[in-house]
This record gives C-alpha cells, structure tokens and sequence, in this order.
C-alpha cells in the first residue's frame, strides 16, 4: 500500500516538473554570448511573447581576446522599446578583482576574459501588437531607436529587435543577440537570425 | 544510557546558527566573501553554479559539456567537496553552511511557529527525485530545462540582493519566473515548519547529497537512534525539520535520503537514545 503510494506520488512530481520543465515563461529570456571582434556568437535568441507590459532579459558571456576597450550596447529595431540595461555586481564590491563599470549603456574598461552578466528590462511604447497595457516608459529609460545594420530588414519591411554590442573606439560589431517574439514569429512581425 | 563523547558532535551541534550565519557571509549579498574573494563574481551564477555543470543537454557535443565543468569549475569543486563531507561525515554542508536552506531556516525562525504550514505528511522522498529525475533527463531529451527558471541558488540570494537595493536584482523579480521562486521561497522556507521544506522537496544539490548520505552510511558518521535506548516518545518526530524520523513496527528510524544532521532530535531526547556516530560504534 505504503508503495503504491510512493510510486504514485512519484509519478505525479515527474508529471508536474515536466510541464514545469516544458514552460517557458513568455516575460522574460536569457541568453548567452561571446563578444569578439569578428562580430562575436549568440548560442540562441532571446525567447518571449508579444503583449506584456514588461519583459527581462539576462545576457551573460565573455570577450574573448583580443578585444579591450569600452562596449556600447543598444537595443535596435522594432517595435519601439524603452529599455534599462543593469549589470549584475555585488552589493558590496570588495574591490579585490577590477570589473567593467556600466555607465548608462556604456560599459567602460572591457578586457578579454571578462564575463558579463546584464539584465534588460524592456517596456513596449509602440503598436504592433505589443503596446504596453499602461503608460509610457519613465524618462530614465533609453529608447530603441538605434540605427540597425544594412540588410537587417526582415520581410514586413520592420528590422527586427536586437541588443547589440559595439565598440565604442571603431564602431565595431562585438556582438549581436535577436529578440524573438516566438508568437508572432510565423506573422513576419519580429523575427532574426543569430550567429 | 547512551552517553555519545564525540568532539565533533559537541563542537558542530551547538553552534550551529554560528556556522549558518558564516555561510551567508561567504555565499549571500551583500558580501557574498567566499565568491568575491577567489572568482570575481557576484552570485552563484557563473564560475560558482553547482546545479548544472552535470547536466547534459540534447545536443551537446562532449567538448561543450567538458567545457561547462571549466566555466562552473568552482561549483564543481563545491559539489564535489560537500559529497567527500557526506560520505564520512553526513550531510554537515545542508544543515550547517549551504546558505540557500541556511538563510531559509534563519527566516523560518523569526517566523511564529503557530503559523508555519506543516509539511510533515507529505512524502517528501518522491517528490524530492520526481522532481531530480526530470531535472535530470528533461534537458538530454530537448524537453526543456528546471537548471535556471527554478534555480535556488539564484533566487534566494537574488531575494537578499533586492533587500539592499540591487537594481538587477530587482529586476528579476518583475517577471513571472522571480515571482513564482519568490513564492516558492515563502511557501516551502520561510513559512514552512523547520524553514527546510524547500531543501526537502526541491533542492537538486540536496538530492544528490542525500542519495551519498544514504549510500555510504555504513561508512560514516550518520545521526542514529539505539533502539534499545528509545522509549518511543516521538518527540524526535515533531521536531525534525526534514520529516526524515518515522515509526515502524520495529520502533524509530531516521531516513538517511532526507536527514541533516542538524542534532535537533538529540536535544529533545531525554533518553539519549539518538547520537551522532558511526555505525556499530558503541553509544556509551
């Protein structure tokens, strides 16, 4: 009895974590790359669904050699997005290991090996289907209307949205990771392609 | 009567709330020393994850998971330490330094006990590798993955972070996923019983930890009752934070898949029938 029991409570957590396993939760995505000076490697897009008020997306990776220098980072295309870029650091920096410091989107003193953590919090402030249900971005937020590379403009005539990397000193292309709206991706609304 | 001399025992039972405390100030915000002082980084995110390391993913070719142990090289040293401290020694990492269940345990104590939901009914052993297996083989087979949306050793001290005005850590909290761990945080630690539900149901690392604790407990130091000893009082039972002691026909036992060696069912026995000690070691 005590074993039928076991086993069938052990049936039904495997059930539950598999559709917890499954599920993707559409607000938020994480994704990770490699920024370098051939244009750096995005293992996958970022993931999430149209028609929140707010999403959260955690980049992390490393530079790889030989690049130094400052990085600026921009989240392109459409739809028009406020956004805020934070770095992960402790709360109390011990100062033991020197990091890049984030100054607005700029992260300053990059060296090859660092890893990077940073989260995004995009707010939707445009139509497309992904207008936000309340209010505009505050005006600390930066705005997405930074201009996006030739040839990224995808079928609908719309570039798609993507967080870029570059450098600060040559404009170099270090890295760029897409955003995809997995429901609207079949519609043509925002869509990409990564390295 | 059984009379335990063991120094470890007296030098680890007792100060128990010390080596909690020195836990989260080597893993937890706002120092988080341990991590600070030999990897750079701010969490257990990165060179320090413990959870996934050992997961292999659809896909993988054997480089790239080689190449996941270098970047998580020091969560590998950690896992592989807290297993050497299990097999001789018990679970001392769970009940003593982990500062994901410490912090939760701290938390539950500051929380009135007449108001802490029970656990204790419900099987934990199940549901704990239930939930392991899918972490598991959910990823090798492209099912998807619990290593990040339900990761512990992010959210708790993600929760702490965001206590002393971390922006990104805020920012993990204005999704679903922050808010559902956060949940979690509150329903199985901080307002569970004994704070250790979370540890008991859903910890991978305590998985593993207790699957050592029980296959090598004929080698180590393990908590133990005599059952000569045992007047089956039972109040071993209630006071367990890991519902790990249950009667049979042949009197009490402790589960060694869920104990923690945490000695708050030796306190409470008057009869001293429950030491800290290797097996088939005289309890006198």
């Amino acid at each position: 009895m005590l074993r039928w029991r076991t086993i069938l409570i052990f049936m039904l957590a495997v059930g539950i974590s598999c559709v917890a396993a499954a599920y993707r939760f559409g607000d938020s995505a994480h994704a990770i790359g490699m920024l370098s000076s051939n244009g750096g490697k995005a293992r996958h897009p970022f993931k999430i669904k149209s028609g929140k008020e707010n999403y959260t997306l955690i980049m992390t990776g490393i530079v790889r050699p030989p690049y130094q220098g400052d990085v600026r980072i921009a989240l392109e295309g459409s739809p028009a997005m406020g956004y805020k870029i934070y770095d992960s650091v402790p709360v109390i920096d011990l100062g033991i290991h020197r990091r890049p410091e984030l100054d607005g989107n700029i992260l300053q003193g990059v060296h090859s090996g660092d890893r990077l953590a940073l989260w995004l919090v995009m707010k939707p402030q445009s139509a497309d289907g992904l207008e936000a249900p309340s209010g505009e971005p505050s005006d600390n937020y930066m705005f997405s209307d930074e201009p996006a590379q030739p040839g990224d403009a995808g079928p609908a005539g719309k570039r798609p949205l993507k967080l870029s990397f570059y450098a600060v000193n040559s404009g170099q292309k270090l890295l760029q990771i897409p955003v995809v709206f997995a429901d609207l991706q079949q519609e043509g609304g925002a869509h990409g392609s990564h390295h | 009567m059984v009379r335990t001399t063991d120094s470890t025992r007296r030098a680890l039972f007792p100060r128990r709330t010390f080596f909690l405390l020195l836990g989260l100030a080597l893993f937890m915000p706002p120092f988080v020393l341990l991590i600070q002082v030999s990897t750079g980084d701010d969490s257990f995110c990165g060179s320090w994850c413990p959870r996934m390391f050992f997961l292999w993913r659809e896909g993988t070719t054997l480089s790239a998971f080689l190449f996941g142990w270098l970047r998580s090289w020091a969560g590998v040293l950690l896992v592989f330490s807290i297993i050497g401290v299990t097999f001789f020694f018990g679970r001392l990492w769970c009940s003593h330094l982990c500062p994901i269940g410490g912090s939760l345990e701290l938390g539950s104590r500051i929380f009135p006990r007449r108001l802490s939901i029970p656990y204790a009914s419900i099987p934990a052993v199940p549901i704990r590798y239930g939930y392991f297996a899918v972490y598991l083989i959910a990823p090798a087979i492209g099912l998807g993955s619990l290593a990040c949306n339900y990761c512990n050793f992010a959210a708790v001290p993600r929760v702490v972070a965001a206590g002393f005005g971390s922006p990104a850590d805020i920012a993990y909290f204005l999704r679903t996923a922050g808010i559902i761990n956060l949940a979690l945080i509150l329903l199985l630690g901080i307002f569970a019983r004994g704070g250790r539900a979370y540890c008991n149901f859903l910890c991978p690392v305590g998985a593993i930890d207790g699957l050592v604790n029980r296959a090598s407990a004929r080698f180590g130091k393990r908590v133990r009752i005599d059952q000569h000893a045992c007047n089956d009082c039972g109040n071993c039972t209630t006071v367990c934070p890991t519902s790990s002691i249950s009667e049979n026909q042949e009197g009490h036992r402790i589960d060694q898949l869920s104990c923690l060696p945490c000695g708050k069912c030796q306190e409470v026995c008057d009869d001293h029938a429950i030491s800290y000690r290797k097996p088939f070691c005289p309890t006198q």
